[in-house]
């Protein structure tokens, strides 16, 4: 009897302790919580108009599967960040620096979502739908970990947090393979690598600390030839003759480049180490201030350029 | 000879400068002499050609601008105040956005054909009679203004392909080879030789067009020609390295400085100032490269530079008489019965209708056709970016009212002053350098920075009774030097500058609900103010001999008024940004239209400021649907379009066409 009953008495405070405890579970997991630049804020339901007025917040929904009822500025998303490609469904809402507010109004959307270069408009927004304002690239944190959070919180409130999990994880898989492509080829020890983008034939944009170019190279066990101070963007602004400074290790650069011929014709740059040894290499159009899931297609183009190279 | 051996040893000092600041590291003699391995390369292919790039440039562009105020006579005159830098700009802009493969070959030309154009525009407009006076000056900046909207609308529009073009635009001097040297060397080498053979006759032309007709002097080909070889050095240089504006405005002042009279010589030690000083200011970037994050472009460390020396020189060799004499007066003598009721109405008119008609992808739409349910949430959005763009107007048109009236000077007006520049410049610099949050920093810092400029000028007045003219010239000199940082800020910030884009084209879009209201009452509080003070007004554009006799003490009346300026710039920059030209078109306007009298003035000038931000506003809603064009830009276009057609009336008429 006693051990009946002790377990009798058990069973009811454990059932009692459930049924007060699973409505509470079952309400957390309908009313997700998000946490954006300015604190977390509750939704209740999946969010079903979305308006994205950010590139890489765009880049990522649309990773998700998520077609926005509007984007910023879809030509330039074309040009620049090109993959993945905006669905025609999406409305233009103007420019990113200066969206187009009534427009946005008219698509009646349930959700904005704001990146660092709107936090001008933050208000605005508010005042048209509940809005989501993602400071993704700052001085002041890893900016790798910030697009990855992000994309997992936007996984979290479009209902989509496995998928989010499953192609971050698959992301790291194959920065796992590439990375070990990478250390067969280069059996002792792969060579440094800097990653750049030609503003002209004079000047050029250095990837570096806090970069997602670096994030990427970090994953493939890569190490930077050229280090910069930590910065937003995670890069530096250069006249060309600065790249004299990294020894014979590789250079890559990103398309597009209109100027190129007229850079790589001259005397200086065939004397740069890295073209003398044959390591400069040149990449396709990729979007280094992008989602998380960029890392690993700028993981790829590298691995790809550094292996045609040792074949 | 003193001058010669100055100019000489500036030009020596300037290239060994620059030859220190970038001899690059680890590079011994023998290497140097070799030519090999990349420290000699990099001496040989890259330092070797800046410091020539740098010389040919600053020749090029010191003779282009003692070239122009030869001609002119005008030592305001130059490469960057006639307009053909900024033509040159807005072409190469152009046909980078619409044809990058064609720019990218043909850039050089591209920038001759648009500095010409512009230039000879200018010129034409203004009139060969009257390139002594100021109306040069003022349409040349008339047209910057329009053209450099014109080229921030296709930055706006066009994002990240015009980064390039932003960080030429303030003017860079890097070279990876010979290449351009060689190609600008016999460039120069041609203009200048055809430029000196021709400059002779010059000195007959320093009696006055009339004195050179009547000897026989074919005046109109002769500055034609010299005009046509000064744009093209200019042209041709920039064209290459950018725009670097400020060497062809300072050398010329600089040969008057040491006394050089002659005409040919005076040309000659123009171009080599011109070289020494940007051999000179160009050490600076190159000695700052490696210890900088970025770049730091060679047009603002040469603006950085020159702004000083050219206050310098203004003070020391301008005369009263040198650039005022300038009256833009003319139009109706009386103002008709109604025109200062029918302004205000229609000023409440513009508000109105602007807060009813939005844009929709099928055209404009009345607020009463929406949809219920989303009214009066546009009436939420929309209501504050009017409110704003009516408080600007009316506080730009107030006090560029005060500033022309005190300073008598019909040039005065915010922009001119530099006063926008400071204000601007503290807010960015906050932002860029001391990484402070924009919305919170912006209203102290932008007033502060329009009070450092006021301070600084009413300093500058108080001593000596400094004339108008040399104020002006001291506040172009200012906003030059203030705008060369602002770009230092802006090319040093790299992508963080497009967060500051906006704001700084004059976004009324940005402003909340709370920051309408307040600027609209900083508005009307300050257009009140200086309505209840206007005898002030009135008396002190009759001379501060005049105002004191009758009762006002000018030193207290001149600090109350320009600290309501002060108030009145920096609460327009902090709350929708920098917006140029309607404090100096609005009380011009006004006068034209009869409004003579300091209270009729102001009145009108305030209604016309209103009339004319709401109406760019507006149309900024409309042209690029979706896309919004910010009321600042759209403000300068339509204002530098209006002041360009005004002054192009008033020459034909005349000229009794």
């Amino acid at each position: 009897m006693r051990p009946l009953a002790r377990r009798a008495f058990l069973g009811s405070l454990l059932a009692s302790a459930g049924a007060t405890a699973l409505p509470a579970t079952l309400l957390a997991r309908s009313a997700r919580t998000i946490t954006d630049s300015r604190g977390s804020r509750a939704f209740s339901s999946v969010p079903e108009r979305v308006v994205s007025l950010n590139w890489a917040l765009t880049e990522q929904l649309i990773e998700l599967g998520v077609t926005p009822a509007g984007v910023a500025d879809p030509e330039g998303y074309a040009q620049w960040v090109a993959y993945p490609p905006i669905p025609k469904a999406s409305v233009d809402v103007g420019k990113r620096e200066t969206p187009n507010l009534e427009r946005i109004l008219g698509l009646q959307p349930d959700l904005l979502l704001l990146g660092g270069q709107q936090a001008n408009y933050a208000d605005h927004a508010e005042a048209i739908a509940p809005t989501l304002h993602f400071e993704l690239f700052s001085e002041d944190h890893d900016n790798e970990a910030a697009v990855r959070a992000n994309f997992l919180e936007l996984g979290t409130l479009f209902d989509r947090r496995g998928l989010a999990e499953r192609k971050l994880a698959e992301m790291d898989a194959k920065l796992e393979r590439l990375k070990r492509d990478i250390a067969d080829t280069f059996p002792d020890g792969a060579p440094k690598l800097t990653i750049v983008r030609f503003i002209d034939d004079k000047r050029v944009v250095i990837s570096g600390t806090n970069g997602l170019p670096e994030a990427a190279m970090n994953a493939l066990g890569l190490e930077t030839g050229y280090p910069i101070e930590n910065s937003r963007w995670g890069i530096a602004f250069k006249p060309v003759t600065a790249l004299a400074e990294i020894e014979d290790d590789y250079v890559m650069h990103m398309e597009p480049f209109p100027k190129g011929d007229q850079l790589f014709d001259t005397a200086l740059w065939r004397e740069m180490p890295f073209v003398k040894a044959g390591r400069f290499r040149t990449l396709p159009t990729l979007w280094t201030y992008g989602g998380a899931l960029s890392i690993g297609r700028i993981a790829q183009q590298i691995t790809k350029a550094l292996l045609a190279g040792e074949n | 000879m003193r001058p010669y051996l100055v100019v000489l040893a500036l030009l020596v000092g300037g290239s060994s400068l620059h030859l220190a600041a970038g001899y690059p590291a680890g590079l011994t003699a023998a290497t140097m002499l070799d030519g090999s391995g990349l420290p000699g390369i990099l001496f040989w292919s890259s330092e070797l050609p800046r410091i020539a790039m740098a010389l040919l440039v600053g020749a090029a562009l010191g003779l282009a601008g003692s070239t122009m105020q030869e001609i002119t006579r005008n030592p305001l005159g130059s490469p960057s105040t006639l307009g053909t830098i900024a033509g040159a700009w807005l072409a190469l802009m152009v046909a980078t956005v619409f044809w990058p493969d064609f720019a990218a070959r043909y850039g050089v030309w591209i920038c001759l054909l648009g500095g010409l154009g512009v230039t000879a525009l200018v010129l034409t407009v203004s009139g060969l009679a009257r390139m002594d006076g100021i109306v040069v000056i003022v349409v040349g900046m008339a047209t910057n203004l329009f053209l450099g909207g014109a080229a921030l609308i296709l930055a706006l529009l066009n994002g990240d392909t015009i980064q390039a073009v932003f960080v030429w635009s303030a003017g860079d001097l890097t070279q990876t080879g010979w290449a351009d040297a060689r190609w600008l060397a016999p460039q120069i080498a041609a203009g200048a030789i055809l430029l000196l053979a021709l400059a002779r006759p010059l000195s007959i032309m320093r009696l006055g067009q009339d004195a050179a007709k009547a000897r026989g002097l074919a005046v109109l080909p002769l500055v034609i020609a010299l005009l046509g070889l000064a744009v093209w050095l200019t042209a041709a240089s920039i064209a290459v390295v950018g725009a670097i504006g400020f060497i062809g405005l300072i050398a010329p002042n600089v040969i008057r400085l040491l006394g050089v009279r002659a005409v040919v010589p005076s040309l000659l030690l123009g171009a080599l100032v011109g070289a020494a000083s940007l051999a000179l200011t160009d050490a600076i970037p190159v000695a700052l490269n490696d210890w900088s994050r970025t770049l730091i472009p060679s047009g603002s460390s040469a603006a950085l530079i020159g702004a000083p020396v050219l206050i310098l020189v203004a003070f020391r060799q301008l005369r009263p008489e040198a650039a005022g004499g300038f009256h833009m007066a003319w139009g109706l003598e009386r103002s008709p019965r109604l025109l200062i009721p029918a302004l205000c109405a229609a000023a409440l008119a513009a508000v109105a209708l602007a807060i009813g008609f939005g844009a929709s992808p099928d055209g404009p739409v009345w607020i009463g056709d929406q949809s219920e349910r989303i009214r009066g949430m546009i009436l939420a959005l929309r209501w504050p970016s009017v409110v704003a763009a009516a408080g600007a107007g009316a506080l730009l048109a107030t006090i560029g009212v005060i500033l022309q009236r005190l300073l008598r000077n019909p040039l005065a007006s915010p922009d001119v002053l530099g006063v926008t520049a400071g204000a601007t410049f503290v807010a960015v610099g906050g932002v860029v350098f001391f990484g402070l949050p924009a919305t919170q920093i912006a209203i102290p810092s932008a007033a502060l920075g329009a009070f450092a400029v006021l301070i600084l000028l009413s300093f500058l007045w108080q001593r000596s009774e400094t004339p108008p003219a040399i104020l002006i010239l001291t506040g172009i000199a200012l906003a030059a030097l203030l705008d060369a940082m602002i770009q230092f800020a802006m090319a040093r910030a790299g992508e963080e500058a497009y967060d500051l884009l906006a704001w700084k084209t004059g976004a009324t879009s940005l402003v909340s609900a709370h920051g309408a209201a307040t600027l609209c009452a900083t508005a009307i509080a300050i257009f009140g103010l200086t309505f209840a003070l206007r005898r002030w007004l009135t008396l002190l554009s009759l001379g501060a001999g005049m105002a004191a006799a009758r009762g006002v003490g000018v030193i207290p009346a001149r600090r109350i008024l320009l600290a309501l300026v002060a108030t009145g710039a920096g609460s327009v920059v902090a709350w929708v940004g920098p917006i140029s030209f309607i404090g100096l078109l609005a009380p011009h306007a006004a006068t034209m239209l009869g409004a003579r009298r300091a209270g009729q003035q102001l009145v009108a000038a305030t209604a016309l400021g209103t009339i004319l931000l709401v109406a760019a506003e507006v149309t900024g809603r409309f042209v690029a649907y979706p896309n919004q064009l910010p009321a600042g830009i759209v403000a300068a276009l339509i204002g530098g379009g209006y002041l360009f057609a005004l002054l192009l009336i008033s020459i034909i008429r005349r000229r009794g066409l």
